[in-house]
């Protein structure tokens, strides 16, 4: 049968592509999946490959010529045999002539045990896998022995090994692995780099597979159970000019320094729902959100109504170390009931928060305007009505105005 | 439940749904075994039908291929497969061949089971394994049985089934635990896979497959490999499916067999798989076997003379080292 190749369209924009170069001519015999042709679409030059067996019948474009994508360029004859052996294939002229009585009953037989086997004998010291792969690979295991780049005898994984160095770079490998790709899409005819393998992952659109590390699979039961939570939220504003004039320490110590004062006149703040119960904690811990790189932490300051601004400080600075060098334990993010999330530092206005795990409000703290800094607080209305929660925001609205506070 | 008790199982729900089976051999009847494989049977199903015979073996395998041609379903039992030998007539001439004899007229749905090998201090004739000569007859099926849910199952299809078999048990796992399955049933003629990996496949027979399996922790630890453990059960037919998949899978294959080597039964998985997947190994196929000598009676040459836990792991490893583990 006649397997028509035609322009493969290699992007969503290309229309028509350029014929760089081809690697085959009319007589030649493809493998599936042997590269038949250099083309240029509108951003890169590409293989078009071929996906049936077959004989070269005709090759209806010139190099350099450009055609639309769809146009035919090449028929192949699916019915054909091989017509070629291997010996004749692969060894030089001179070779060949010299030897030509020999070759003859050697054609036969490498072609008798090549229909049997499926792949031509290879000549070296090896272990028959590995010999197999050899021939599979064309790798010419004798040259490569005698050249001290392959052991003897040679085994499946020092034939691996080789394909793989010899054929793709480190970085390309790299990739291959990252995208688990199979090491045979590609051709073993030149040394690929990466730029070949992301040109490849870009045009066959192969999306990254990156497995969800433990902590991510428990940020995200975390982040589904607080979307089941009754909630509800209350938006206002607190008065930043004594926070902001304390230059020593950033608006997230201060912010907590002041929430812990405000819970420990609130004591819903403190609570939790626990199975059948409401507990209440005598002191105010509070969770602060920390991100680095893809992931989220909420680090714990426990009983924070128990430290100085410059504790605060202090523990915030060794959170961001640990976080920074991945040290976080499960321990540093546990014991609290309300949590801070401070995206104003990155300036934005106002948003509100989900809350945290076992917490029942969070405090998300926005840039605000003129000296003043918006906090929205999203609330498990289980645990703290809208009554209360207006309280706790007028409480800290006169503590964020309170001079006592700030002489530390 | 025991290996025996397994055996016992599948010979009492047999018996009890089929009353053409009968058993027959030394001490099977009132004494319920010389292994305690017959117990209680007698007592249940009368002597007609549990019958002891004279010490003489030739007539009880003749007796069975009698009883199977007249009609009943015999399970006949040597008391090891040393004394065996005096049956081979019958097993080989007669059991082996009467169904092709008498062009499919007579049919010979019968059972000798086999107790063989090596067990403790019992010398040179009574330690002996016979399925290296029970393989080389056309006609005759093959099981042995090493965990008590295969015994269970392959010994109710060997019985159920109109071919004569040869059921092989090995005289030290009578008192072997293990799980036995009695709801969902398995095929005989299959390999199980006893263990999965990626370099190595290892295939054993009956008590062999235990050793290999504590072995290969070790094995694994050294050579920084994972191997695959494959129980051949069905010594004819083999299941070279099961074997050719893994084969291929690992590139590697070790044979591991209690019998002695020259003309042992492994050789024959050998050189099937010298023959039809030469050119999947990576390394040259391993076979571990007794050695060339008649079982003594001194434990330690005992120990010394068949692959033990210790052996078979140092075999192993100092092979996989040698080609490229």
């Amino acid at each position: 049968m006649a397997y028509e190749i035609v322009m493969p369209q290699l992007s969503d924009s290309m229309d028509e592509g350029k014929l760089i170069s081809w690697k085959i001519k009319p007589g030649d015999h493809v493998k599936k999946g042997d590269v038949i042709a250099d083309v240029e679409s509108d951003k890169a030059i590409m293989e078009v490959q071929s996906f049936k067996e077959g004989t070269v019948k005709s090759l209806s474009v010139k190099e350099g010529e450009s055609v639309r994508v769809g146009s035919i360029i090449a028929v192949i004859d699916t019915d054909a045999k091989e017509p070629t052996a291997y010996v004749e294939k692969e060894l030089p002229k001179e070779e060949k002539k010299t030897d030509e009585k020999e070759t003859k009953p050697q054609t036969s037989q490498t072609s008798f045990l090549d229909e049997i086997l499926g792949f031509d004998i290879v000549e070296g010291d090896a272990s028959p896998k590995a010999k197999a792969l050899a021939a599979q690979y064309k790798i010419d295991l004798q040259k490569l022995q005698k050249e001290g780049k392959l052991p003897i005898p040679a085994h499946q994984k020092d034939i691996l090994d080789y394909r793989m160095e010899h054929y793709f770079t480190p970085k390309a490998l790299q990739l291959l692995k990252q995208y688990k790709l199979d090491l045979s899409l590609f051709a073993e005819d030149k040394k690929h780099d990466s730029a070949e393998i992301i040109s490849y992952i870009q045009s066959h659109d192969i999306p990254l597979p990156k497995e969800i590390s433990t902590f991510q699979k428990a940020l995200i039961k975390t982040v589904e159970n607080s979307a089941k939570k009754p909630t509800y939220h209350l938006y206002d504003n607190i008065d930043a000019t004594l926070i902001l004039s304390h230059k020593k320490y950033s608006v997230s110590v201060w912010l907590i320094k002041l929430f812990a004062q405000a819970m420990m006149e609130h004591e819903t703040f403190r609570s939790t729902l626990k199975q059948e119960h409401i507990i209440t904690y005598p002191n105010a811990s509070i969770a602060l959100a920390i991100a680095h790189e893809d992931l989220l932490y909420m680090v714990v300051f426990k009983d924070a109504n128990l430290l100085s601004v410059d504790e605060i400080d202090e523990k915030l600075k060794n959170y961001e170390n640990k976080v920074k060098n991945k040290d976080i334990t499960p321990k540093d993010m546990q014991g609290s009931t309300f949590a801070v999330s401070n995206l104003g530092m990155f300036g934005v206005e106002r948003f509100d928060a989900m809350i945290n795990a076992d917490d029942s409000a969070i405090a998300a703290i926005g840039s605000g305007k003129e000296n003043k800094i918006s906090v929205t607080l999203t609330l498990d209305h289980r645990i703290i009505n809208g009554y209360q929660a207006a309280k706790f925001m007028q409480t800290l609205k006169t503590l964020a105005k309170d001079q006592t506070l700030f002489k530390e | 439940m025991l290996y025996r008790e397994a055996l016992n199982l599948a010979l009492d729900e047999t018996m009890a749904k089929d009353e053409k089976i009968v058993v027959l051999g030394e001490d099977v009847g009132y004494y319920g075994g010389s292994y305690r494989v017959t117990q209680g049977l007698y007592a249940k199903y009368g002597e007609k039908r549990l019958i002891d015979t004279p010490i003489a073996e030739l007539s009880i395998v003749g007796n069975a291929v009698g009883m199977a041609i007249g009609g009943l379903r015999p399970v006949a039992e040597i008391m090891t497969a040393n004394f065996a030998l005096l049956a081979f007539d019958q097993i080989i001439n007669h059991m082996a061949k009467l169904h092709y004899m008498s062009a499919g007229k007579i049919t010979l749905p019968m059972v000798v089971r086999f107790p063989q090998g090596v067990s403790r201090q019992l010398a040179a004739q009574h330690s002996e394994s016979y399925e290296q000569m029970l393989c080389a007859v056309p006609g005759l099926v093959v099981f042995a049985a090493s965990d008590p849910n295969y015994a269970y199952h392959a010994l109710k299809k060997a019985i159920m089934m109109d071919d004569p078999v040869v059921f092989i048990e090995h005289e030290l796992l009578y008192n072997k635990k293990g799980e036995v399955d009695t709801k969902n049933s398995i095929d005989p003629f299959k390999a199980q896979i006893k263990k999965e990996g990626k370099d190595i496949t290892i295939v054993s027979y009956l008590k062999m497959v235990d050793e290999v399996l504590v072995a290969v922790p070790k094995i694994e630890k050294e050579l920084s490999c994972s191997c695959e453990v494959i129980d051949l059960c069905s010594l004819n037919p083999v299941d070279y499916e099961t074997l050719k998949k893994s084969i291929e899978k690992t590139t590697r294959l070790v044979m591991v067999e209690e019998d002695h080597k020259t003309g042992g039964y492994g050789a024959q998985i050998l050189s099937w798989v010298a023959q039809e997947l030469f050119y999947s190994l990576d390394a040259p196929p391993l076979r571990i076997a007794g050695v060339d000598v008649p079982i003594p009676y001194n434990r330690k040459l005992e120990l010394a003379s068949i692959p033990t836990v210790d052996s078979i792991a140092k075999r192993i490893i100092s092979w996989g080292e040698k080609h490229g583990i």
